[in-house]
């Protein structure tokens, strides 16, 4: 019990050094900032639908800056930024074997590929054969070059990102494919008063607080990803209402294809993920109902003449939490 | 991607706002049909008109356009018109059931299947389009004015149903016959704001206020419905002299009773009319009669209404008249009062109905008694008249037309009669009635206009032409104005109800030992339909009134029947046992809210946190702060955390204790503490009052 309480206390710990260290550098994003991380502690990738300039770059530069070298993994960065474009190869993102003349044989050069935090600049740029190179990593954590099989750390989070707006001359994601991310923020302008403070700041940006607050090691933040796996309690009747809302969904009419298994699978550590960012040791019906809409909105495929998945999403969820709310009055 | 909307889009709706509409249909077919037809028709027509509503869905769902499915309304109408006629007119039908038992059928099947077909095509329409439930407003607006109408006109006693029930529970009927109005305009209201969009509530608005507007306008120029006289109903014509008695209605056709008169005395008129004289046109002033203006004439006239018993200065001279007690309750204002010729003396008395009348007073008149042959050989004027009093009443037009015609009217008469002044009254008056023509359109300007002109006018011109020939031959002559009704109006009665239609004005004239005798002319060509008699229903029930009995509408008089008496009982006892059960709910209501607010106290440690919940919520509850549907439990202690903070952390604990994390008591035990404290300091004393007192308010919290 108090190693369980205390591994919490420590992930805890570790969840509001990177929020302080984020926050600091992005404002107005608090939002957003916390669904990044939920998305780091749950082992999820994240897709930000964004416009450009909105701060998505520093944010996951940030976010690589915050782990520290103190236990570095051969030949994995911190931090790589890919910007995706037409003439993008696979090789661009993997790595390719260049011949060795000293040795006279082909040697593997790793791509940017191999870092903790990977930011994957407007994904729908290039061609489905480079898009499906990344997806595998996002989804095994390897790639395979010459039909070789290199591992990635167990460390790795993709912020991909895509413009919504400006779609001439791409190559748009399809659903399955959405699949593999955990998340789908829509990001939106940040408030006036944010954006002053922003504009205050420059130029440069008041970085002492997050240089101030100790960078987190990897280790450190695979040990909480391990401990709130462990120690952060599940309520069974919330399994069953992750089940009964996924299934409310695929009953939808509005709904033509409802959202995966892998879905809820993933969609169980992030819960845990918010529940610890918020002080709990146990998840609740809130959490759900904040998740849902940036877990299942983009895994939806919607009947014409359905303006809004997030409506059909937030409708179900709806149901869900009025029934837990009541059960929650009944006697056990 | 978006497809096109198809336009048999319907509009939305509720399943309580369609019940609700299919209520209103309902009765509204009822409320129309329930004065044409049969019971059983009204009841048809309310189920057909549920029917309707619940087909409307099905019709609008069709692929018919917006103006083919009102055409397709508007055919049906027709159609099931045509067929109730088949029915009604069918003489099989009537040979096979009966002819009552076919005229039900004819009436259900007219009314059944119309109100079906209104109700389904508007409902249909406007499912279709928001705006078409104006028609429905209309369609409901229109039954109830049609099962009131009967009851405007003074017709208090209208319709039958509706208000004999209330007269006899003694009370007035314009009070339910506006209840009944009130609850439309509230239907019609309930149905208006069944819109949510705000924008279109102020339409719907606007539309009423347009249609009020129209429905003034039209009635401004049209003339209908006509207001009830609310002044003198025969006017005060002291200036303009010769004033139309009708002015104010120039149709005649309004029958709102203005006053009811009632015979204490068994009393026949001798020319089969009372004439009731409220004032008289004496003064000549150079064109026309006017009111006098001077105090020493017309002193038989009552100049203003009674306070104590008051005599008449000089009431007419007691030959060939007799003593009449009439008793008169006026229901408009009138400027002065008035009598059954001639007046002797007037005394107040206590208003029978003040709901209904305005005043009452009693009149004893001495009426005359005998016919105009009686009079033969009385001279006309008063002995006791000076010179000065005599030129004033034979002072006429000094056109020497109206001297030769007056003559020549009277040379008409045999010799021996020539000279008698009550013959030579009676020759003009006939004369006027054999050649002039009746008819209240046409108005003179003046006498020489009428007399000379078409000879075709109302009971003023002939009134004028009478007195200013009688007035040519040396005639004591005026004008009297008043009311006048055919003693065939009492209908075998005591009662008189005087309406707008019986004001009158007629020539008299002087004579000696007599006094002042009617002598109206007959008029034989008449251009107008004759004034109808009042409704001798209405008549009985106001002569009840007036005489300030209890009005009870005949067939209720005989006592009440044993089975009425029963039901009544049970109903009483229903009505008891329902006070009771509702007594026994409050007080259980009351004993469950108190447990749930102390069973914290009580409740073993493991249903602790739920209870402790609960009981904080049915606090919040009471107040009006519940948690809305889909709405989480940690989003309603958000929502209420502005108001008392320490909700939080009630929720909190009870969300740790349902879903796995570890429940801390003292905290939740030591927040709702300070939640009672927030409350008390944050809400009004009443509203917490309020709150306390609601038996039911635990049945809401959620």
């Amino acid at each position: 019990m108090t190693t369980d309480s205390n591994a919490l206390t420590t992930a805890r710990g570790l969840c509001e050094r990177l929020q302080t260290r984020l926050s600091a550098v992005i404002q107005g994003r608090d939002e957003v900032i916390e669904l990044i991380l939920i998305g780091l502690l749950a082992d999820g990738h994240v897709m930000l639908e964004d416009y450009p300039g909105s701060g998505k770059t520093t944010l996951a530069r940030a976010l690589g800056e915050s782990l520290h070298a103190g236990d570095p993994v051969e030949g994995v960065a911190a931090f790589r930024r890919i910007q995706f474009t037409p003439d993008l190869l696979p090789s661009d993102i993997t790595g390719t074997s260049v011949f060795d003349m000293e040795h006279n044989t082909f040697v593997y050069r790793r791509g940017p590929v191999f870092a903790h935090v990977l930011l994957a600049d407007e994904i729908n740029r290039t061609s489905p054969k480079v898009q499906a190179a990344l997806l595998e990593a996002m989804a095994e954590k390897q790639v395979t070059v010459d039909n070789t099989t290199h591992r990635l750390d167990d460390l790795f989070f993709v912020i991909a990102t895509q413009n919504p707006l400006d779609v001439a001359g791409t190559y748009p994601l399809p659903t399955p494919q959405l699949d593999r991310f955990l998340f789908k923020i829509k990001m939106k302008h940040i408030e006036r008063d944010a954006e002053i403070a922003v504009l205050a700041s420059y130029p440069t940006p008041s970085m002492n607080l997050a240089e101030k607050t100790p960078q987190v090691s990897r280790n450190e933040l695979l040990a909480a990803r391990k401990a709130l796996r462990e120690n952060v309690v599940l309520a069974p009747q919330l399994r069953e209402a992750l089940v009964d809302l996924a299934r409310g969904l695929r009953e939808d009419r509005r709904v033509l294809q409802g959202a995966s298994t892998r879905a809820l699978v993933l969609m169980m550590p992030a819960l845990q993920a918010r529940a610890l960012i918020h002080g709990r040791a146990h998840v609740i019906p809130e959490d759900i109902e904040a998740l849902a809409p940036f877990v299942f909105e983009h895994r939806l495929e919607c009947t014409p003449g359905t303006d809004e998945p997030a409506d059909v999403v937030r409708s179900v969820t709806a149901v869900i939490v009025e029934r837990l709310a009541k059960a929650s009055l009944a006697k056990d | 991607m978006k497809v096109p909307v198809p336009h048999t889009t319907l509009i939305a709706e509720r399943w309580p706002t369609m019940v609700l509409r299919a209520f209103v249909h309902a009765l509204s077919a009822f409320v129309f049909t329930y004065p044409l037809a049969q019971i059983q028709a009204a009841v048809v027509a309310a189920l057909a008109a549920m029917l309707g509503v619940a087909c409307a869905r099905l019709l609008a769902r069709t692929s018919l356009r917006l103006w083919a499915l009102a055409l397709v309304g508007v055919v049906a109408l027709i159609a099931v018109l045509g067929i109730g006629q088949m029915f009604a007119q069918s003489a099989e039908l009537a040979r096979a059931a009966g002819p009552a038992i076919a005229l039900r059928i004819a009436d259900s099947t007219s009314f059944g299947l119309g109100a079906f077909v209104v109700s389904a095509s508007v409902r249909a329409l406007s499912l279709r389009r928001r705006s078409f439930a104006l028609l429905e407003v209309g369609f409901i607006a229109l039954s109830f004015a049609q099962l009131l109408i009967a009851h405007r006109q003074g017709a208090i006693n209208r319709p039958f149903d509706l208000a004999d029930p209330i007269l006899a529970a003694g009370a007035d009927p314009t009070i339910a016959i506006l209840a009944v109005g009130g609850f439309a305009v509230a239907v019609i209201l309930v149905l208006l704001l069944e819109e949510r969009n705000a924008l279109r509530n102020a339409l719907h608005l606007v539309a009423v206020l347009v249609v009020v507007a129209i429905v003034f306008g039209a009635a401004r120029m049209i003339g209908v419905p006509a207001p009830p006289p609310s002044e003198n109903g025969i006017g005060n014509r002291n200036e303009s002299g010769g004033d139309n008695p009708r002015q104010q209605n120039s149709d005649g056709n309004n029958h709102a009773p203005v006053a009811v008169v009632l015979l204490n005395d068994d009393y026949a008129p001798p020319m089969g009319t009372y004439y009731f004289r409220q004032s008289a046109l004496s003064y000549f002033n150079g064109q026309r009669l006017i009111a006098a203006n001077r105090s020493d004439v017309d002193r038989d006239l009552a100049r203003s209404f009674p306070t104590a018993l008051m005599q008449v200065e000089h009431p007419a001279p007691g030959t060939d008249r007799t003593e009449v007690h009439t008793q008169v309750a006026l229901m408009a204002d009138h400027a002065r009062p008035f009598g059954l010729e001639s007046v002797e003396s007037m005394r107040p008395l206590r208003n029978p109905n003040p709901a209904r009348f305005v005043r009452a007073y009693e009149v004893t008149s001495v009426a005359l008694t005998s016919d105009y042959l009686a009079l033969l050989g009385v001279n006309a004027g008063s002995a006791t008249w000076n010179d000065d009093v005599r030129s004033y009443y034979t002072r006429g037009l000094s056109d020497l037309r109206y001297g030769m015609l007056a003559r020549n009217i009277v040379d008409a008469l045999p010799q021996d009669v020539r000279q008698e002044p009550i013959a030579q009254v009676l020759v003009i008056t006939q004369w006027l009635g054999h050649e002039g023509t009746y008819s209240l359109r046409s108005h003179h300007a003046s006498t020489d206009d009428f007399l000379f002109g078409d000879k075709i006018g109302y009971c003023v011109d002939f009134a004028h032409a009478a007195v200013t020939l009688m007035r040519a031959v040396g005639l004591p002559a005026r004008v009297a104005t008043g009311y006048q009704s055919p003693e065939s109006a009492r209908q075998g009665g005591s009662t008189i109800v005087l309406t707008d239609a019986f004001a009158h004005a007629w020539p008299e004239v002087y004579l000696d030992n007599v006094g002042w005798i009617v002598a109206d002319v007959a008029v034989e060509r008449s251009l107008d339909p004759p004034p109808e008699p009042p409704d001798p229903d209405l008549q009985r029930l106001l002569g009840q009134m007036a005489r300030g009995e209890m009005p009870i509408p005949t067939g209720s008089s005989e006592g009440i029947p044993p089975l009425i008496a029963a039901a009544r009982n049970a109903l009483r006892g229903l009505g008891l046992g329902l006070l009771l059960l509702l007594g026994a709910l409050v007080v259980i209501l009351y004993v469950a809210k108190i447990w749930r607010r102390l069973a914290p106290r009580f409740v073993a440690e493991k249903s602790f946190a739920r209870v402790r919940y609960r009981a904080s919520l049915d606090q919040l509850s009471e107040l009006g702060y519940r948690r809305a549907w889909g709405e989480s439990r940690e989003a309603f202690a958000r929502r209420v955390g502005k108001l008392c903070p320490s909700f939080d952390a009630i929720t909190q604990e009870h969300l740790a204790a349902k879903f796995g994390g570890a429940l801390d008591q003292a905290r939740m035990k030591h927040a709702a503490q300070s939640l009672s404290r927030e409350l008390r300091s944050h809400l009004p004393w009443w509203r917490r009052t309020v709150g306390v007192l609601a038996p039911f308010s635990f049945l809401l919290s959620r």
